[in-house]
């Protein structure tokens, strides 16, 4: 059981992270994330990540949206409290249109909101990603591809060496907990990038 | 790189082709012409008006798309120039109209307005010289509009700067205000004033909107035809057809959105003046049309369309891009016939003027399109997406 997080790869230009990406996805392994400055959209793919359940969320939330909006109106005007405006019928369904259209489009936007956010897993308030100190430079002008170390084919010797047949700028191990943790010294200590050699 | 387009040879075809079936289709409708003089210009109304909302639409989309510079818009700009610079032709094709507007227009019978109060007092702006006269004017203001997007957008192609872009652009800003006020003026007269004891000020906006609808359904189509062109072989994506996609879906949800206003305004009103328009439209068999014109002009395209998967693939956008294009039809026809005639009818010259515009339409649309190859040869748009891949979630097409 090691305390690593990952290994995070790390390139200069989003062309490289997409191709890496591919080759990790092709290489078989599922548990990756990738961080960019921007949005880079072909990265949901490259990544083999499906697409979102949000769009049929916001649809429920719509179609709730509606049955309350119109039941509201229907219920109310024409039988709890009928009331004979103007000798229209007392289910005047045109004129519930537009309350109708209004709910459905705040039900589905609060859907939306608040459905992305749990989908996505927010608020989340500690990322291990960000224990390692060149992941700052993900908001700025690095992208950085994530192989996370739950993956079932994760090995630390093998993913490694995978990730440098990438050409990455570097590479990083990303520790599961802050601060200085002896475990990660262990893991890494012979693990050699390039010409560096660890020393952590 | 300006080697000709791949199509050339089926363009050539079926502008010839086009040409034959128009003029052949005016030749049969002409004997309409002399047996039901009527008939013939109630159905030319429809036809022409149909075909004038698609040119002037054209242009008008093309304007909006150097405006908000989609990436989507690229893509479709040849076609919207093609299909704009079809407005002088309707410039001509105007003139049957004109000549029948007793026939057509009540405020035009001048022992109509006679016996009407409220057409007298309308007759100041309702009358046979002003009517000509806007009318001409409006397709003046719009050829020349369709002429001038065409020019500098070729001298942008000669020039390649950026400043030649931005000239497309600050035009389509106040050129968008005209286009918006003749459209809404034009439908006011051509189609609104047909009862002239009705009046209804979002109608323009209902026309100009369907009229952005069909040109966008149109390039759509188009676009899907001559997708495998070489000018588009990696710039023309999946991605291009999914914003198509969601214009669509924007334009049938906001037609839907004015359609529904002026109903209700007018249902809830209740109003002498007002109801007859709909009280006509919905019962003689004109209802049943209604509710297919609001079934395949809102609902199947509005729930084909909320699905990515439906509009990322050429072929179903280009599918509800027909329905929304025949839907069109259907709604010009429902505006305009019931005017005439209080149960649904249908007459061979609605068919035959139909074909008969439209063949003439497309010969010269396509005749316009083979002109140049079928991408700008410069954009400042295309330049931004080469830098990496943008699109590459995008199937090639």
């Amino acid at each position: 059981m090691t305390k690593l997080y990952g290994l995070l790869a790390e390139f200069d230009q989003p062309q490289p992270l997409l191709d890496a990406a591919r080759a990790a996805k092709e290489a078989g392994y599922k548990k990756m994330e990738a961080y960019t400055p921007f949005p880079v959209d072909a990265l949901n793919d490259a990544l083999g990540r499906k697409d979102s359940k949000l769009p049929f969320v916001v649809f429920l939330g719509g179609v709730f949206g509606g049955i309350v909006g119109f039941g509201m109106q229907y219920l109310s005007m024409g039988v709890w409290y009928p009331l004979n405006i103007g000798g229209k019928p007392l289910n005047s369904w045109p004129a519930w249109i537009p309350i109708t259209f209004e709910m459905i489009v705040l039900m589905a936007a609060f859907t939306a909101v608040f459905g992305m956010l749990m989908l996505n897993g927010l608020p989340e308030l500690y990322h291990p990603v960000f224990n390692a100190p060149e992941f700052a430079r993900a908001s700025s002008d690095r992208f950085f591809l994530c192989i996370e170390a739950d993956d079932p084919q994760f090995d630390l010797d093998s993913t490694r060496r995978f990730l440098e047949t990438l050409n990455p700028e570097n590479i990083t191990a990303v520790n599961r907990s802050q601060g200085d943790d002896p475990t990660r010294k262990k893991v890494l200590s012979d693990i050699h990038i390039g010409t560096e050699k660890w020393e952590i | 790189m300006t080697q000709p387009s791949k199509f050339l040879p089926q363009f050539e075809k079926y502008q010839r082709l086009a040409l034959i079936i128009g003029v052949v289709g005016l030749l049969i409708s002409a004997i309409g012409l002399f047996t039901n003089n009527d008939q013939f210009l109630q159905s030319y109304l429809v036809s022409y008006v149909f075909w004038m909302q698609l040119s002037v639409g054209c242009a008008f989309v093309l304007a909006i798309q150097y405006l908000v510079s989609g990436r989507w818009g690229v893509v479709i700009q040849r076609i919207l120039e093609a299909g704009g610079f079809t407005l002088p032709l309707m410039l001509i094709l105007i003139v049957p109209v004109l000549l029948g507007l007793p026939t057509l227009y009540e405020w035009a019978r001048p022992e109509a307005v006679a016996h009407d109060a409220l057409l007298q007092h309308k007759a100041p702006y309702l009358n046979v010289p002003f009517f000509t006269f806007r009318v001409l004017g409006y397709l003046v203001i719009w050829s020349a509009i369709a002429y001038l997007q065409r020019k500098w957008s070729y001298r942008r192609d000669t020039l390649r700067t950026e400043e030649s872009h931005i000239r497309l652009k600050n035009f389509s800003g106040p050129i968008s205000v005209v286009l918006g006020l003749t459209v809404t003026f034009a439908s006011f007269d051509l189609m609104m004033s047909l009862d002239a004891q009705w009046y209804s000020t979002i109608f323009g906006i209902i026309f100009g909107v369907g009229a952005g609808a069909a040109a966008f359904a149109f390039a759509t189509i188009i676009l899907a035809l001559v997708r495998e062109d070489h000018v588009f072989s990696g710039k023309l994506t999946s991605l291009q057809f999914n914003d198509l996609g969601n214009f669509l879906l924007t334009m049938v949800m906001l037609w839907a959105y004015m359609e529904l206003s002026q109903f209700l305004i007018i249902w809830l009103g209740n109003l002498k003046e007002e109801i007859p328009w709909y009280l006509l439209r919905t019962s003689g068999g004109w209802g049943g049309m209604g509710i297919i014109l609001v079934a395949f002009n809102f609902v199947v395209p509005f729930f084909f369309l909320l699905l990515r998967e439906n509009k990322r693939r050429y072929g179903r956008v280009a599918a509800i891009a027909w329905i929304i294009i025949v839907a069109r039809y259907i709604e010009l026809y429902w505006f305009i016939a019931p005017t005439f005639s209080p149960t649904l009818t249908f007459h061979w010259l609605d068919l035959t003027l139909l074909v008969g515009i439209g063949g003439i339409w497309m010969s010269l649309f396509l005749w316009q399109l083979k002109q140049k190859p079928l991408l700008p040869e410069y954009d400042p748009r295309m330049e931004e997406e080469s830098s990496y891949e943008h699109a590459a979630t995008a199937e090639a097409v």
